[in-house]
């Protein structure tokens, strides 16, 4: 994958702007995406760049490509896995290739089938075309969201980025903090829609493609995943879903080893996902696959056992980076610079110093497990909607909400008699009459609750306009045909999976090193056949995912196959409280910070950074809203510094 | 003695709750804390830390219910107990 940057003048009599030299501004930014070569194109008007990591047609050298007689000019960021059957269909159609890159079907696709060409690819990508016959300037992203496209327009001309660093260096483009974009934070725990935390910076949506040109600018959503009841094929025996699941995904698998001319590894956490995928891409590539594991001292986080029960039968050579403490507390402000974003955990910390390693290990490709919680319903967010319904039925039972106990097995604090306080706690949601957001509605109010840490100016500026009425405005119509337990994958999908997973968590945590990852459970042939899935497939009684692991026992050691779902996560507050004194954690929280930034209470503030300068305490108390709390405003003061003004 | 304890809790309650959005005197002593949102069901390990720390009692799996650890006024009452076995 690469970095792709440009610019488009709309009428150049009216504007003055350099294009070629404010392209080169912002490439020169994403040169972690891009390490390799660097090629920019320009007319007055338009400027593209690309910086490049060669992964497929490593001698290809110029990736700015042209079509339609160079009147079609465009870029592609990402992966397009199937682009040798494309490519074959376009040779059939008399079009001459000039190199090997996957990308170059792109332009000859547009050219003959217009944007329909979007439904032919299956891959990850972000993609820019000038079209100069229609004159307009066309920017797509992937359907899932994966690989990300961020752009400006002020009516005169765009700016479009692959990341939001992009726009540093750019002085005619105001950065000014968006205050909707941290109540959407402190609600969805990401930006839903386009917005990011700079106010006139958008992203283009998953799945939409922006037109830009003398007529203005057009959103169009190319692509809907089907989630309708009416889809569920409930003919569908629980073999034969199985026999066609597990070629499914070895398909997804062996498309995306086969799509590099360079060496491919794993990321394996050692839950039940990133173990199938592991597996399959071993049966593959018959030997020599490289896989790589995150362990953590403090035991609560660490799944080292599981990655070791998996190699003992596994012919793969496993790297396990140990985190510590230290090692959050010392890379949690870079983390944060290159998600671009704040954020409301640590966990992306590891993965930013996974992605190092496995850099150094010379692997510029690794495959990940992510997207199986949403489109197997693996999150206990799942199960504790059905929970809920089911003890809704009869809210006075005693013995129902005793289920509430399988969920959180995982968490100490949720042992011996714990349970009665979930019970109570969530007796009181048992109510909740929101057809749309039954089961989200309690996680954003308890996350709301945090904004009590917001200033006063903060409040007023928000006001009383409410995210989550602006979120159920833009769903798509056919969402109210969904079940509850689809409604909750849409959410999912929409929210937490593009705004904060695939980006803050995913590509910008492994291009901070330039590592690309890929998912074969987002492979749009996947999604679309579990969600013709009956159910109970997915979502048995209480055990989730079921066809995955049914389908892939015998690859599987038994202590995975059965394993309960455990969340990633990593330390949050505790990681920082041995060493917030005289650090970058105490400059940020001060008094005079706070004061300047403006976003926060003070009181409230100088709370966080007293327990964060506690080194009595003992380090396993923090409750869930305090380190909450924490992440959010420290990590909303490191994007103000270097996004917004230097806090110096 | 009991009064300290309440406004110790109090105090607690507004300097440690993320989720609590008013002054020192809206805090309420008669509103279940967990139920409320004020304290989250994780908060109350943080709140035991903070109980057996400041008054130097010990406070077992079996102490924690919903009776004693509910609102300000349940939690002064459930210390007082503890410290009158003392």
């Amino acid at each position: 994958m690469c970095g792709i940057a440009g610019t488009y003048i709309i009428d150049t009599g009216k504007c003055d702007i350099n294009a070629e030299l404010t392209t080169k501004l912002i490439i020169e930014r994403l040169t972690h995406r891009g390490p390799e070569n660097c090629n920019v194109k320009s007319k007055p008007s338009w400027s593209f760049a690309i910086s490049r990591l060669s992964i497929v047609g490593l001698n290809c050298k110029n990736n700015v490509f042209t079509a339609a007689e160079g009147k079609i000019t465009y870029v592609v960021n990402g992966e397009i896995f199937n682009y040798k059957e494309l490519r074959r269909l376009l040779i059939g159609k008399g079009y001459v290739f000039r190199s090997e890159c996957d990308s170059e079907v792109i332009g000859f696709l547009y050219e003959e089938f217009g944007v329909e060409f979007l439904h032919m690819l299956n891959g990850q990508f972000a993609i820019a075309i000038i079209d100069e016959i229609e004159e307009k300037l066309l920017l797509i992203r992937d359907r899932f969201g994966i690989v990300p496209l961020y752009y400006y327009y002020d009516g005169k001309k765009c700016y479009f980025s692959s990341e939001i660093c992009g726009y540093n260096e750019l002085v005619d483009v105001e950065k000014k903090f968006n205050y909707k974009a941290l109540d959407q934070l402190f609600t969805f725990w990401t930006t839903i829609g386009k917005y990011t935390f700079i106010r006139n910076i958008y992203q283009v949506q998953p799945a939409h493609f922006v037109e830009i040109g003398p007529f203005g600018i057009k959103e169009t959503k190319y692509y809907n995943l089907n989630l309708c009841e009416d889809n569920i094929d409930h003919d569908l025996t629980f073999e034969k879903a199985k026999e066609k699941l597990a070629y499914l995904l070895r398909e997804a698998v062996k498309i995306r080893l086969e799509s590099s001319d360079v060496e491919v590894g794993t990321y394996l956490s050692g839950g039940v996902d990133s173990s199938i995928i592991t597996k399959i891409c071993e049966s593959l590539k018959k030997g020599g696959l490289r896989t790589f594991s995150l362990s953590f001292s403090d035991e609560l986080f660490d799944e080292r056992r599981y990655q070791e029960d998996l190699m003992r039968q596994s012919s793969s050579i496993n790297k396990i980076i140990n985190i510590e403490y230290k090692d959050i507390f010392g890379n949690f402000e870079n983390a944060v610079k290159n998600a671009g974003q704040p954020i409301f955990r640590t966990a992306i910390v590891p993965l930013y110093i996974l992605s190092r390693y496995v850099k150094e290990s010379g692997i510029k490709v690794v495959l990940t497990g992510e997207g199986a919680d949403e489109v197997f319903w693996g999150y206990d967010i799942f199960r504790e909607l059905k929970v809920r319904k089911f003890w809704g039925k009869n809210p006075s039972s005693t013995i129902r909400p005793l289920l509430f106990k399988k969920l959180y097995s995982q968490f100490p604090q949720f042992d011996k008699q714990y349970h009665q306080f979930i019970s109570s706690f969530y007796s009181k949601t048992l109510s909740c009459e929101d057809k749309d957001f039954y089961s989200h509605l309690v996680r954003w109010e308890n996350n709301s609750s945090i904004k009590a840490v917001l200033s006063k100016e903060t409040k007023a500026v928000l006001g009383k306009d409410s995210c989550v009425e602006e979120y159920r405005a833009s769903l798509p119509k056919q969402f109210r045909k969904y079940s509850d337990l689809s409604k909750c994958q849409f959410v999912e999908m929409d929210t937490l999976l593009q705004g904060y997973l695939l980006s803050s968590q995913g590509d910008r945590m492994s291009f901070a090193n330039s590592v690309e990852s890929r998912i074969p459970f987002l492979d749009h042939n996947v999604v679309e056949f579990a969600a013709t899935l009956p159910p109970e497939y997915k979502l048995n009684s209480l055990r989730d995912k079921e066809i995955l692991r049914e389908a892939f026992k015998e690859l599987l050691p038994t202590s995975i196959y059965s394993r309960a779902k455990h969340a990633y996560q990593a330390p949050e507050t505790t990681a920082f409280l041995r060493y917030a004194k005289g650090s970058y954690v105490e400059h940020l929280l001060s008094p005079e910070v706070t004061k300047e930034v403006g976003i926060f209470d003070e009181r409230r503030v100088g709370n966080l950074l007293r327990i964060a300068l506690d080194t009595e305490r003992d380090v396993k108390t923090l409750s869930t809203t305090t380190n909450m709390a924490f992440v959010q405003v420290l990590s909303t003061h490191i994007f103000y510094s270097n996004f917004i003004k230097k806090l110096l | 003695m009991e009064s300290n304890i309440k406004d110790d809790l109090l105090r607690y309650v507004y300097d440690n709750s993320f989720t609590f959005d008013g002054e020192l005197n809206d805090v309420p002593f008669d509103e279940p804390l967990i139920e409320m949102g004020l304290l989250d069901s994780s908060g109350i390990i943080e709140l035991m830390s903070f109980i057996e720390r400041k008054w130097n009692i010990e406070i077992s799996g079996e102490d924690l219910t919903v009776g004693n650890i509910g609102s300000v006024n349940q939690i002064a009452e459930f210390i007082e107990q503890k410290l009158s076995k003392n």
